[in-house]
């Protein structure tokens, strides 16, 4: 079946790919002259500590850090993909319990924008191109240019200040410190529900925006093509040929644009979860990142360019299926 | 001007209804793109904001009072009141010696104005030492007024630094930043997408998964893990250049993309095949043939890009993974901002976000102008 | 209803349309006659206003015009309608579309949807119009597209608009007009955008299909010759107006308006020994639409431009003999309106 052939042969690809990010990670984490021991040490001086050579060579030895770059990074891969991603130093516990237990959140939050993204888009867009100049037009030029101007940790800071001077509210975080850790009840879903609009707000705004824009401008270019005028000239009411043709014909782009806002939600998210607090994996990878903890960085890195990748090829197995003049080439 | 002219009988053209005398007939494609641009509102009022900006960051050390690295014991000043009546009659623009008291229980410190004697704004002060544009040696500033005073038009922060004089340096920098990053885009985007494009096949290949490779990865996450790689020894300008080739090996994939296509679809076109015929070397047919064609396009996407940059270069060294102290960007002012209390108390430090705003609105406009202007099916 | 019987009546149409710039009268002050079983074919060069008139006829003219005369149709289902009153939104013009007055548009390519099958876009007619269930329609649709020569129309339902050839899809157009057996089929340049060879195809198509169904036609080209071969009778438009309007014969045996002449000489003729002479061309150009000439409209390119009367008055359109009507100073002298 074709459909199957197209979709083996992307994943192959998609594990190409992620090989060479593997590659890219570790190489960009080794970088940095020194590593993380060093640093380490660097601090423990710092505040007095000292600590001898002799020791210092065991623990490298021990970590296998004095090992040439090639041998550390085929050790790391090889038990990468076998699920053990190393050891983080910070937190000192396993980088795939960490990884794994910031992980739900992480595709929740991805998964939801995505979802409103779309929501509110594809109506909005509609409405603006179909009645041009009015109320909704003017709305998703506001929107456009908010998206559009304002970076992901400015409206995150500006949203926190609003809550905060406004309704006297610290909003950060998932979740009220008296639900975490609890098991899911109703009142923590519904806690989790109030927590959800900052961050999704902040995440959504500028692919929101775009994805508008495209909707716009692309049904109407649709609208301006014969093919309408044949549908109303065969008597079809106007709503329903809207949304029959030209709509249905502007969805393609629209499905085809989750090739970048895939990558784009988590980078956004990256930078929402930093400055809200979020128990994601982004502020994980902050942190190992100003601590050169590099084995929770690499895990960290691939995690987030996995998902973008499966991510990419869930939608480009969605564009093929709903566009004809693809599936069927 | 010849363009003036031609333009304004044009416009008067238009009015009087003459329809058979159109001096754009002949007019050149700039001057085309340019009188379209004019009816595009916003995209005026963006080139107007970004000559102003430009303006303001090229004379930056004349036009700033203060040294942005200048501390001072005026801590969180609110922006000094500008006024022009002084016991009820008018009076060339002063200011007012604002007393600062501090309670001593609770540390609050409130400020009292000193209505008794007006403090004149002076113009073409001395002040600051500064090399301008890194050569000419100079102690003028634009505004100004006596040492005992302080004329703060933004406030200052909790170092007591001018926050204007730190916003205009701010501007010079993060507005620089994308435009160098813009070149090195533009290069690498022009060579990467022109080989894959002219010469397709296998290059055309390597290309596409070297640009896939890219777009893997998450915008802000790889540009964090590049920004962690710059060493923290290394001085101002090196890490200056190397946060633009940073934000450039993001946005080069988006150029190559337009370039490839455009190549792609031209190449096949008669006229090139024609001069391959005629025995035109591949260099001189990119160059002259094809690239004109496209130009437009280029420079519209080269336009889009830099705001992206300027966001990207705040982003990071508002997490504090590019630009550091005592490089003074937008991005590094904000770094103030995450304090919330601070900035309920201290409003003013926000002015950072505006600029950047306003300069990547400018940008976005400017962009989306000269895109509708050089469309030649608009219209 | 006999035939001959006159279905559609025209009476005095004017179409402007509201631009920045200023008004453009597309149509100016047009009144023909379509009868049961005739063809008759529109000639005139782009922008003659044409194309307008023919879509006014099923209101989907351009929003932002201005319209005044009649358009008298005897429909079936509603009887004598004014179809100039209806409210282009409305539900009764959205009744007589298609079922009634037909159309088949001039590019094959983008005239389908991109994105559903040929059985989904012909069948939902029936399913609109016709008020029966899906399966039924497919059939019909089926059926309809046998009867325009498709070979494996089972196929072809299931198939999407880019899968099949230009000429093929002009069929596909003509089956869907013709499938809820209109009383009119509006016809704007269907070969226009096709070659040579497959243009005659369809103009044999819709010769047969004219003639078993006994619709009437109303054939929109730019082109003499293709007219020649399908109309009964044929009326020359030029800039909004019609110039002459007279049985295909006459028309083209002894054309009358000057711009007529223009035309027919202008096609080469195989018969004709040019020797070294040039091709008759027209002089000039067509005029800017926002400032009409005043007077005839065709005189500031007339070769027999009589100074005085063409560029200032307006010429009527008048009978000259037995169905053959003209707009011109040269024929008006020996003529008394009645």
């Amino acid at each position: 079946m074709k459909l199957l052939k197209y979709v083996i042969k992307r994943l192959s690809w998609g594990a190409l790919v992620l090989l060479f990010v593997s590659f890219f990670s570790f190489l960009i984490i080794q970088l940095p002259p020194g590593d993380y021991l060093s640093s380490y040490m660097a601090r423990l001086e710092k505040s007095g500590m000292s600590v001898d050579n002799k020791s210092m060579v065991a623990l490298r030895h021990s970590y296998g850090l004095d090992q040439p770059f090639l041998v550390q990074y085929g050790k790391w891969f090889y038990r990468f993909i076998q699920g053990d991603m190393g050891v983080s130093f910070i937190y000192t516990e396993k980088v795939e319990t960490i990884i794994k237990e910031r992980l739900p959140a992480t595709l929740m939050l991805s998964f939801s924008s995505l979802l409103v993204i779309y929501l509110i888009a594809i109506p909005v867009g509609v409405f603006a191109a179909r009645r041009q100049y009015s109320l909704w037009d003017f709305l998703a030029a506001i929107l456009g240019f908010i998206g559009m101007a304002v970076p992901g940790f400015l409206l995150a800071l500006i949203l926190m200040w609003i809550a905060y001077q406004v309704f006297g509210v610290s909003i950060g975080g998932l979740q009220s410190p008296q639900f975490m850790d609890q098991p899911m009840t109703m009142g923590k879903f519904i806690d989790l529900i109030k927590h959800l609009p900052v961050p999704i707000i902040v995440i959504t705004m500028s692919g929101t925006a775009a994805l508008i824009r495209t909707m716009r401008a692309t049904l109407l270019d649709e609208l301006g093509k014969q093919y309408v005028t044949t549908a109303r000239a065969k008597g079809l009411a106007e709503n329903k040929l809207i949304y029959k043709y030209p709509v249905r014909a502007a969805m393609n782009p629209i499905i085809s644009s989750g090739g970048w806002l895939v990558p784009e939600l988590f980078s956004g998210e990256t930078i929402a979860a930093i400055v809200l607090g979020l128990p994601t994996i982004g502020p994980i990878l902050y942190r190992a990142l100003l601590g050169e903890d590099m084995y929770l960085a690499a895990g960290c890195l691939m995690i987030l360019s996995g998902l973008t990748i499966i991510g990419l090829l869930i939608s480009d197995i969605i564009l093929a299926i709903s566009d004809p003049r693809i599936r069927l080439e | 001007m010849k363009i003036l002219q031609k333009i304004k009988s044009h416009s008067k053209s238009k009015k009087e209804g003459n329809k058979n005398y159109n001096p754009l007939y002949s007019a050149s494609q700039w001057t085309l793109i340019w009188v379209k641009f004019k009816d595009h509102k916003l995209a005026l009022v963006g080139l107007i904001i970004l000559a102003l900006f430009y303006i303001a960051v090229l004379f930056a050390p004349i036009i700033t009072p203060y040294d942005p690295w200048e501390d001072s014991r005026y801590i969180y000043c609110p922006p000094t009141r500008i006024h022009l009546f002084h016991a009820g009659k008018i009076h060339r623009p002063f200011v007012y010696m604002e007393n600062i008291l501090t309670d001593p229980e609770t540390f609050n410190r409130t400020f009292k104005t000193d209505y008794s004697k007006p403090y004149p704004i002076r113009f073409f002060v001395k002040g600051f030492e500064y090399h301008w544009l890194g050569f000419i040696k100079g102690n003028r500033h634009l505004f100004g007024v006596v040492d005992e005073v302080g004329i703060h038009l933004m406030g200052t922060d909790v170092l007591g630094r001018d926050c204007f004089s730190r916003n205009i340096r701010g501007l010079q920098i993060s507005l620089t930043v994308g435009l160098i990053g813009v070149i090195i885009t533009f290069i690498l985007g022009c060579i990467i997408g022109g080989i894959a494009g002219y010469y397709g096949g296998i290059a055309d290949n390597i290309v596409q998964r070297l640009m896939e490779f890219i777009s893997s990865i998450p915008t802000i996450p790889m540009w964090m893990a590049l920004g962690a790689i710059i060493p923290s020894d290394w001085g101002n300008l090196k890490v200056y250049f190397a946060i633009t080739v940073i934000l450039a090996l993001r946005s080069w994939t988006g150029l190559s993309r337009q370039v490839r296509s455009k190549l792609l679809q031209l190449r096949e076109e008669e006229f090139v095949v024609a001069a391959k015929v005629a025995g035109t070397s591949d260099w001189k047919i990119i160059t002259t043939h094809l690239l004109p064609g496209f130009m437009s396009y280029l420079i519209v996407s080269l336009t889009l890009e830099i705001p992206k940059m300027i966001l990207g270069e705040t982003t990071l060294s508002f997490l504090g993974l590019g630009l550091r102290a005592p490089t003074v960007s937008l991005g590094v002012l904000l770094q103030d901002a995450q304090n919330l209390a601070a900035i309920s108390a201290y409003p003013w430090l926000m002015i950072s976000a505006i600029m950047v705003i306003l300069s990547v609105l400018a940008f976005n406009f400017v962009g989306d102008g000269i895109r509708d202007a050089a469309d030649p099916y608009k219209n | 209803m006999e035939d001959n019987a006159v279905i559609l009546n025209i009476e005095n149409l004017k179409i402007a349309f509201k631009m920045r710039q200023g008004n453009v009268t597309a149509v100016n002050d047009v009144s023909f006659q379509l009868r049961k079983g005739h063809v008759l074919g529109i000639v005139g060069e782009s922008g003659c206003g044409k194309s307008v008139t023919a879509r006014s006829l099923m209101r989907i003219e351009a929003p932002g015009k201005l319209l005044s005369g009649e358009i008298n149709f005897q429909s079936k289902s509603l009887g004598k309608v004014g179809i100039q009153r209806l409210d282009p939104a409305g539900e009764l013009i959205r009744e007589l579309r298609w079922k009634e007055i037909a159309m088949v548009f001039q590019e094959p390519m983008t005239s389908f949807g991109p994105m559903h099958t040929f059985g989904n876009q012909i069948s939902e007619v029936l399913t609109l119009h016709n008020k029966i269930g899906k399966t039924e329609a497919i059939e019909m649709a089926v059926e309809s597209l046998r009867a325009v020569g498709m070979p494996r129309p089972e196929k072809l339902i299931k198939q999407y608009p880019h899968q099949i050839s230009g000429g093929m899809r002009q069929r596909a157009m003509i089956a869907m007009a013709l499938i809820c057996h209109p009383q009119v089929l509006i016809a704007d340049e269907p070969t226009t955008a096709l070659d040579v060879s497959t243009e005659s195809q369809i103009l044999d198509l819709l010769a047969e299909r004219q003639k078993t169904l006994g619709t009437s036609i109303l054939y929109i080209s730019h082109n003499l010759g293709v007219v020649a071969n399908i109309a009964d009778e044929v009326m020359v438009m030029y800039l909004g107006q019609i110039v002459e309007h007279a049985p295909v014969s006459d028309l083209f045996a002894s054309p009358k308006h000057p711009y007529t002449v223009a035309l027919l000489n202008s096609i080469p003729n195989i018969d004709k020994d040019y020797k070294n002479q040039k091709l008759e061309v027209l002089q000039g150009s067509i005029p800017d639409p926002y400032n009409h000439p005043d007077g005839c409209p065709f005189h500031p390119r007339c070769p027999k431009l009589i100074h005085g009367l063409c560029d200032m008055v307006q010429p009527r359109l008048l009978d000259v003999s037995l169905n053959c009507r003209v707009a011109c100073h040269l024929y008006n002298a020996s003529q008394k309106t009645s």
